[in-house]
């Protein structure tokens, strides 16, 4: 009997805290982080860090999580990292402490083969703790000084600092010291709580921000760290740089002149695209015109492109040169500052462009008709404007005579249907030396976001040089490819451009691993590629909303041809519809003359989901994954 | 005699740097490497024997001369150099240079890289730190463009002549036009050089006797890395290579030995086990009171090999990849961490103090292809415990945190292993365990309903595969545990959907297996239309990624196992039945074997597949076996079981 006790204990046990606990795998006691801000030898700046934690180690996983730490160091021209001191100790539960003396300390070379560090000379400094057990906790303490040249701007810019972790922390306190007349601001998001103010000393104040229980941060590729807890700060030299006080300040300071022969784009100059728009009649056509003049630059090889579309900054420089063109061609304008709904909300007090990561330009015609033009990834036509930025609050500036005045607005919001896919697959099937082939012809049309995100794409091939057509065809091909067939393309024919998309490719696909039977089965999904469109997702309790890129519609039509060798098998259940609020999913089918004709729509019907509204969102991409599982299947005739 | 310098002979051809002629015909090359960005078009390595006049010791060096082209532009700004070497070594960089090839295929020097400059960084591997794994590392000021050749020369010197051994024809994955070993050594040294995978058909082999010394080539052309599959095998067991053994010498007339046979190599490593200091008094102490408790030898020994399971955690800081000595017992209990050979010394000693007969022993795991025919440090790279209990040999490695202690881990099984005897050594053979101790059970009973399989019944796994589940966990968070059973059904079962609001379903989970229960739906294994229903039969995802194209490599399985499917599917009401032929396929070795049938009793019908795997390797003369196997196993879920109404 008492056997059989020991067993069922056994059993609760690993069931209870190996398998499913809903423990975390360790708990950070104590985040404490001290910075203290001043002026190092030689004048140049110095920032020390001391970094105390405290951490409970609640699994094996926390334990090899855990057991070592490495403090890398390094300089480049700008920046000496130097590590002042090091503590670490285990603390045992019973309250024992181990402490890694100094000559367990080991210094390494920052990794060979870590790409990010390989180019880097400086050290490492690691330790592993000693007797870690599961339940233990370790205590380590640690001070960074980093030095930077008076030469590089150390301070001065907006700095991020994410609190929550990929474990919960009990207590947190972030400390900013700052010494001789250098400031300090924070701005905390998603917190309740603020810094607080004290000043210690002459010429030196602290500013504190204590936080309790925050939880675990589960980001995924559908959530924005944004969405978690976090502060900006920024620390300042006020006689170097006096930040403004109030947005009527900011705006007082801008002005939207700039020199006529300043490079737009480093390309043609505001005089040179004047000459060339003035010439055009009404609004819309210079604005198209200067467009034009902007894209001859970046269009004219595919880094260029390349580099303009993946890795541009926006600059008020240029937003405000722009502007300035408007002026000159007598159409009335505004800037509007926006950020990226991705990234969190505008922060109303936080007087600084930095919040903003980008420019849209709110110009009207003679008749009042208002448009929105979006330059800085200069492929959009007008009025489209980059879903990220829809429905986002922005700050407009706009000149009324000679002064500016600013205003909070609300970006115009772009229906999802406006985003569209519309692909038609032929598939003709045959069958070679066993070899089983489809010659595909493959008809694509993209409006809205979809249009967007491939345009770059499309103009390469449009530049018509061996190096672009090359990149455009391999790029199709990437996009084809998949594990269950080979695919070599025979040609890419492409249609117009005017913020939208439509070309056909013509490829060749074979099927790996064929096995020649008297029966042939794949599954809708092997045909097109929905499959991947979202991926499998978990029904899991989420901590944040969902964000999803952009709402869309996607329609297929997937037409599947064959000689008289085969012969189609009908199937009902290629006839399919099922919708909530958040997607639909739509497939009728039709087998006529030995031709099976598929029609499925996909339509995502909002941009992202609440937490609450994530399993629901799970379950419509499940219903969406069993559909495209089912079978197509050819029995052969002769 | 005696050698002074390097030996010149036949190392003259080396020393001028164009190896093969400058004339390059980029496009030829270009085409034949049509998915490559760069290919190895000449490597020769040159290794000299020679005697160090201060030590009077003999010593060799190795040479590596290395042409890479390039048929693409180098996305990267930095095109880096990384030669690794150890502690035991010492490499010096002698030359870097890049050249552009012109119109007429002839090479045009761009740049003299300064590999005088060149950094020593610290390596890491799987985010573990060697301490005494290194690199050095250049790269050319100027971007590496299409049509660049970089050359490079670099020499190794060994010390110690155990570190001399293994040269490789490919290195990371890479296509080699030609390539050379030149082996020269005087003849009062002993060398033996050991082919593996070497294709005769394709090497060239020259021996030329001179008066005092001898000169070794092996010529290969055309060497292409293989297409690697999802049971490739590790590319030790196909990639060409060579282990030279410097077996002894001869200097002023005496005999020195350096690996000339299995003694001389567990000489060495038994040396390195009597340069331990053991604390025996806190070792005992503690094992002691773990096993105060324990009343059987069975129990004690479960007791001991548990805790350091548990306790010890693998490696923190190796204390050197090339190294072989265990750190001692008592520091490895200080920390609680420790590498193989600490852990394995650790369990050596603490079963020493409860009154058992344990060992170090030193293995190759299955990573590694050779045995102890061959005397070289190349055929180890593990250490464990073995324990002699009853008449019983067992092999306790407690690097492996979920085997029990007389189940010796997967990795191991089928590999020679050298066990410490005094003075002497054995050398045995770790058993490997019969497929019925490996067993993966799925059992369901369902009904069909529009295209889906809805089905409840209980997944088992017995032996292997319930350790790899096991270890899976034990190396993942918390959050990965509460998703386990998706997980496992996601592993095992083909498009299966447990139902919605699922919860834990795991019922026993205890050290012999494991059992979860099945609830869900197979998506997409119906078509159905108005006159009958097809069902697919392709209900598991094992041997899921079969390749009948392109199989370049042997093929290995973890270990041998016993695969079941048992599915019960209740058939509409009047139904007629049409099923595939039940059928058997073995390999003519029987060592694969699939089983499927197919019985309707009482309006159910039963499907039942069977799969055996009692090999551990298939090498490249059996690949038609396996894929006549797979032929089948994809015929069987491809064939549906036709149900009219």
């Amino acid at each position: 009997m008492r056997r059989k006790i020991i067993a069922l204990n056994v059993l609760f046990t690993v069931l209870s805290t190996s398998l499913f606990s809903q423990i975390s795998d360790a708990i950070i006691k104590i985040n404490n982080e001290n910075h203290e801000y001043g002026s190092g030898q030689n004048n140049n700046y110095m920032e020390s860090t001391t970094i105390y934690r405290r951490i409970k180690i609640n699994s094996e996983y926390a334990r090899k999580q855990f057991n070592t730490l490495y403090i890398p160091t390094y300089e480049d021209l700008n920046f000496k990292f130097i590590l002042v001191s090091l503590e670490a100790s285990t603390i045992k539960k019973d309250g024992t402490t181990y402490k890694v003396h100094n000559d367990r300390i080991k210094e390494t070379t920052l990794p060979a083969n870590v790409p990010f560090l390989y180019g880097y000379d400086g050290k490492v400094k690691m330790l592993a703790f000693e007797n870690l057990e599961v339940g233990d906790e370790i205590e380590y303490q640690y001070r960074v000084n980093y030095l930077s040249n008076t030469s590089y701007n150390y301070l001065n810019f907006i700095r991020t600092k994410f609190v929550s972790q990929q474990y919960p922390i009990e207590s947190a306190e972030y400390i900013f010291l700052v010494k001789n007349g250098l400031q300090f601001s924070g701005y905390p998001k998603n917190l309740n709580a603020t810094f607080t103010e004290s000043e210690i000393g002459r010429n030196e104040i602290i500013y504190s921000l204590k936080l309790n229980n925050l939880i675990e941060n589960k980001n995924d590729p559908f959530s924005s760290a944004y969405d978690f807890p976090f502060f900006y700060y920024r620390i300042y030299n006020k006689p170097n740089y006096n930040p403004v006080e109030s947005w009527n300040d900011f705006v007082d300071n801008i002005t939207f002149k700039t020199k006529k022969k300043e490079s737009l784009f480093g390309g043609k100059t505001i005089l040179d695209i004047q000459k060339v728009a003035k010439e055009k009649n009404g609004a819309i056509s210079k604005v198209n015109c200067i467009k034009e003049q902007i894209l001859e630059n970046v269009t004219s090889d595919v880094s260029n492109l390349l580099a303009q579309y993946e890795y541009f900054e926006p600059d008020l420089q240029e937003a405000k040169q722009l502007l300035h063109l408007f002026d000159l061609l007598g159409i009335k304008s505004s800037l509007i500052l926006v950020k990226s709904k991705f990234d969190g909300d505008i922060i109303d007090e936080f007087i600084t462009v930095e919040q903003f990561d980008n420019f849209l330009i709110e110009f009207s015609d003679k008749q009042g008709n208002i448009y929105y033009m979006y330059f800085f990834t200069p492929f959009y036509e007008i009025n489209e404007i980059p879903y990220r930025y829809q429905g986002t609050k922005a700050l407009k500036v706009e000149r009324i005579d000679d002064s500016y005045k600013f205003s909070f607005m609300k970006v115009p919001e772009q229906n999802y249907s406006s985003n569209s896919s519309t692909i038609e697959y032929n598939y003709m099937l045959d069958e070679i030396d066993s070899v089983l082939r489809f010659d595909v012809t493959k008809k694509v049309y993209l409006t809205g976001a979809f249009c967007q995100s491939a345009s770059p794409l499309y103009m390469i091939e449009k530049l018509d040089t061996t190096e672009s057509l090359n990149y455009f065809s391999k790029e199709i091909k990437d996009d084809l490819n998949n594990n269950f067939f080979g695919i070599s393309i025979d040609t890419i024919i492409h249609g117009q451009y005017n913020g939208e998309i439509n070309y056909t490719v013509e490829y060749e696909m074979t099927k790996r691993n064929y096995n020649p039977t008297n029966m042939l089965s794949f599954e809708v999904g092997d045909f097109n590629e929905l499959g991947s469109l979202l991926g499998t997702l978990e029904k899991v309790e989420r901590t944040s909303d969902a964000h999803f890129k952009f709402p869309y519609s996607k329609k297929i039509t997937l037409k599947i041809e064959t000689n008289e060798a085969y012969s189609f098998v009908n199937n009902t259940l290629l006839d399919f519809e099922e919708s909530n609020n958040i997607a639909y999913i739509k497939s009728k089918h039709n087998l006529l003359n030995n031709i099976l004709e598929i029609n499925i729509e996909f339509s995502l019907l909002k941009s992202f989901c609440t937490k609450n509204e994530w399993n629901s969102f799970v379950m419509i991409n499940q219903a969406l994954e069993d559909y495209l599982k089912s079978k197509i299947v050819l029995t052969k005739t002769m | 005699m005696k050698f002074t310098g390097i030996l010149l002979l036949g190392v003259f051809a080396c020393f001028g740097f164009e190896l093969f002629g400058n004339e390059i015909n980029f496009e030829y090359y270009q085409k034949k490497y049509a998915d490559e960005n760069s290919i190895i078009l000449n490597k020769r390595i040159v290794v000299s024997y020679y005697i160090d006049k201060s030590t009077g010791e003999l010593i060799a060096k190795s040479k590596h001369y290395i042409e890479r082209l390039f048929l693409d532009d180098n996305p990267e700004d930095n095109y880096l150099i990384q030669i690794p070497f150890n502690t035991f070594q010492e490499l010096q960089l002698t030359n870097g240079r890049l050249f552009e090839i012109d119109s007429l295929g002839d090479l045009q020097l761009r740049e003299n890289i300064k590999v005088k400059y060149a950094e020593v960084k610290d390596y890491f591997i799987e985010g573990i730190f060697y301490n005494d794994l290194k690199v050095k590392q250049f790269s050319p000021k100027l971007s590496v463009k299409e049509k660049n050749v970089l050359k490079y020369t670099y020499e190794y010197t060994y010390n110690d002549l155990k570190f001399l051994n293994a040269f490789n024809v490919n290195d990371n994955n890479e296509n080699v036009e030609n390539f050379e070993l030149v082996i020269n050594y005087p003849n009062v040294v002993d060398v033996a050089v050991n082919q593996f995978y070497i294709s005769e058909s394709k090497l060239d082999f020259r021996e030329i006797k001179r008066d005092n010394s001898t000169e070794l080539l092996y010529s290969l052309s055309n060497i292409t890395f293989p297409e690697r599959n999802q049971l490739s095998p590790s590319p030790n067991y196909y990639l060409p290579h060579f282990i030279v053994q410097t077996k002894s010498y001869t200097c002023n007339g005496v005999k020195k030995k350096v690996l000339e046979s299995t003694d001389d190599l567990y000489n060495w490593y038994h040396s390195l086990i009597n340069q331990l200091n053991t604390d025996d008094a806190k070792i005992r102490n503690l094992t002691n009171s773990i096993i105060a408790h324990k009343n059987t030898d069975k129990e004690k020994i479960d007791t001991l090999y548990k805790w350091c399971q548990k306790k010890i955690q693998y490696v923190a800081f190796e204390d050197g990849i090339a190294g072989f000595k265990p750190e001692d017992a008592q520091n490895v209990l200080k920390n609680r961490y420790g590498d193989c050979k600490g852990i394995a010394n650790l369990l050596v000693e603490m079963l020493r103090c409860a009154g058992f007969n344990a060992n170090h022993a030193w293995i190759g795991t299955r990573y590694l292809p050779y045995n102890y025919s061959l005397p070289s440090i190349v055929v180890d790279n593990h250490m464990i415990c073995t324990l002699e209990f009853g008449e019983q040999t067992y092999y306790l490695d407690a690097t492996n945190k979920i085997t029990k202690w007389d189940t010796p881990s997967a990795h191991i099984q089928g590999k020679q292993v050298l066990v410490e005897n005094e003075d002497q050594y054995k050398i045995s053979e770790i058993p490997v365990d019969e497929s019925s101790r490996n067993k993966t059970i799925i059992e369901f009973e369902g009904q069909i309903e529009n295209n889906k399989l809805i089905v409840m019944g209980n997944l088992t796994l017995l032996g292997m595969p319930d350790y790899e589940f096991k270890s899976f966990l034990q190396a993942n968070d918390n959050n990965t545990k509460k998703s386990a059973y998706t997980i496992l059904l996601e592993h095992y079962l083909k498009n299966f959907v447990p139902v919605p609001d699922v919860n834990i379903h795991i019922q026993d989970y205890n050290n012999d297996n494991l059992k979860v229960k099945i609830n869900g739906y197979f998506a997409g294994c119906c078509l159905k239309n108005e006159k009958e229903i097809f069902l697919f039969p392709s209900f598991d995802k094992k041997f899921k990624h079969v390749e009948l194209e392109k199989l370049e490599t042997p093929i290995s399985f973890n270990f041998n196992e016993e695969f079941s499917l048992i599915a019960k599917i209740k058939l509409p009401a009047n139904s007629i039945v049409t099923t595939p032929k039940s059928h058997e396929y073995s390999t003519p070795d029987k060592k694969l074997v699939e089983k499927i049938s197919y019985t309707i009793n009482n309006n159910v019908l039963v499907i039942r597949k069977d799969i055996v795997i009692k090999t551990l390797l298939l090498d490249n003369n059996k690949i038609k076996y396996w894929v006549d196997f797979t032929k089948n196993l994809l015929e069987t879920s491809a064939t549906p079981v036709i149900i009219k109404f």
